[in-house]
């Protein structure tokens, strides 16, 4: 195969802004699920969803049930048929009566979780993060608590700091961070979605600059990584592919092997 | 994979997921392979999500989904070729880009494809000046001199970003890193 032949095909055809992945994947998951998930277009409209300031929410009550992730991440069930993954260190909260029965659905967060809700269109589901809260009716997302983050797989969120205020709505794999003191949240220019790798179990990336994802190996594994480049400069490297969570050292070797340089874990954090 | 205490919501989710990792992994390439068929990049990107979109319906309606590269490959030259019979005549097939599509041995357009979608990427990643200067140049074939007086720079700064756009995009585009899933 020649290269200046593949060259002048793709440049026969090349457009900017074409072939852009994500856009194509969100166009993808919002055609796939039409038929089969019609309460979401219904989520969508109704869900105008409300970020009240967090005063008093959490009325003291006896019957708080708390269950709280260690060192594994471990999914629960909550009364009301919701799906909550709690991430490693990190803990939820929520009065058992309430949530089963006709209320508003609340739980408190500290931490990281990633939720499925189901849809009842009569019962608001809250998540109280310290930061603030976030209303929907159904839809699947993330509250880091950590970092302000709320990152959103598929339905709508909007994400403000309080009750009235400005904000931003947030569909299909989209991102936004609250920086501390800031008024609105900032939506992420580039999402990956490794932001759920831990409950996927893989980190996926598409051409991205391979900073940014050892930055988020670091971020993931909380460890940080020595880099020897070997005199290769590595400064525009870009990577694509997926890799398995669970192991650490193999993805740092395949990554090494990949770009002819090393990383390793430093040993002492 | 992380455990889960509730398998069959799991499950849905497990093949979801794995459906959007294989799509952003093989996106690109798919494009630039269903590209050599159809000869044009919106009827081609739109071949492959068609293709996606199946497989994500199906594995909400509980079926089995198949997600090899072999699979996801043939499914999109099948899809392809429909479009093709119903829509042109057969003479054209052939004679796309001057390549023989049907005549070529799929293992080497799927692996040019791969090549291909790196040189895309490439060129995406290249910073905004430098792609306006190399595209001048290459796309619409306008001369060191013109693109020069154009942007009102030297021509040897015409000529060293279209040597740095054709270094990142032959070279470089070996540090994209394509780990092919053994799937």
């Amino acid at each position: 195969m020649d290269r200046n032949d593949m060259l002048d095909f793709v440049l026969r055809h090349y457009r900017e802004n074409a072939l852009n992945t994500e856009k194509a994947l969100r166009s993808v998951r919002k055609r796939a699920r039409v038929p089969l998930f019609d309460w979401r277009m219904a989520a969508g409209v109704a869900a105008a969803m409300v970020l009240v300031a967090g005063l008093a929410f959490w009325g003291r009550t006896s019957s708080v049930t708390t269950l709280a992730a260690y060192s594994q991440a471990r999914e629960i069930q909550l009364p009301d048929g919701s799906i909550v993954s709690l991430a490693p260190g990190s803990e939820i909260s929520f009065n058992q009566k309430r949530l089963s029965g006709d209320g508003k659905r609340k739980v408190r967060l500290e931490g990281k979780a990633f939720f499925e809700v189901e849809h009842v269109e009569t019962r608001p589901f809250e998540v109280n993060s310290g930061h603030g809260f976030v209303r929907v009716l159904g839809t699947r997302f993330q509250v880091d608590g950590h970092k302000n983050e709320v990152y959103v797989l598929s339905g709508r969120v909007f994400f403000a700091r309080g009750a009235g205020e400005e904000g931003v709505i947030l569909t299909d794999g989209m991102s936004a961070t609250l920086a501390d003191g800031a008024a609105i949240p900032v939506i992420n220019e580039t999402s990956t979605g490794n932001q759920i790798a831990w409950k996927r179990g893989t980190f996926v990336y598409d051409g991205q600059p391979l900073s940014l994802a050892i930055a988020e190996l670091e971020e993931h594994y909380g460890r940080s990584i020595e880099i020897d480049a070997r005199g290769t400069d590595i400064s525009d490297a870009r990577i694509a592919g997926s890799f398995d969570i669970d192991a650490p050292e193999e993805v740092l070797d395949a990554i090494s092997e990949a770009f002819g340089i090393k990383l390793r874990f430093r040993q002492n954090p | 994979m992380a455990m889960s205490e509730n398998p069959r919501i799991f499950a849905q989710m497990s093949d979801q997921y794995q459906i959007e990792s294989c799509f952003r992994l093989w996106y690109k390439p798919l494009c630039l392979y269903a590209l050599h068929f159809l000869g044009s990049i919106d009827e081609s990107e739109d071949a492959v999500q068609d293709v996606f979109c199946n497989l994500m319906q199906k594995a909400q309606a509980g079926g089995y989904v198949q997600l090899s590269k072999t699979y996801i490959y043939t499914s999109v030259r099948n899809k392809c070729l429909d479009i093709l019979k119903s829509t042109r005549t057969r003479d054209t097939v052939n004679s796309l880009d001057g390549i023989d599509v049907t005549a070529m041995d799929d293992a080497d357009l799927t692996e040019r494809s791969i090549e291909e979608a790196r040189m895309w990427a490439a060129i995406d990643s290249l910073p905004k000046k430098c792609r306006r200067i190399f595209l001048m140049n290459k796309v619409q074939g306008m001369k060191y001199s013109e693109i020069a007086d154009g942007l009102g720079i030297s021509e040897n700064t015409v000529r060293n970003q279209i040597a740095k756009a054709l270094k990142t995009i032959k070279e470089g585009v070996r540090k994209v890193v394509l780990f092919l899933l053994s799937l």
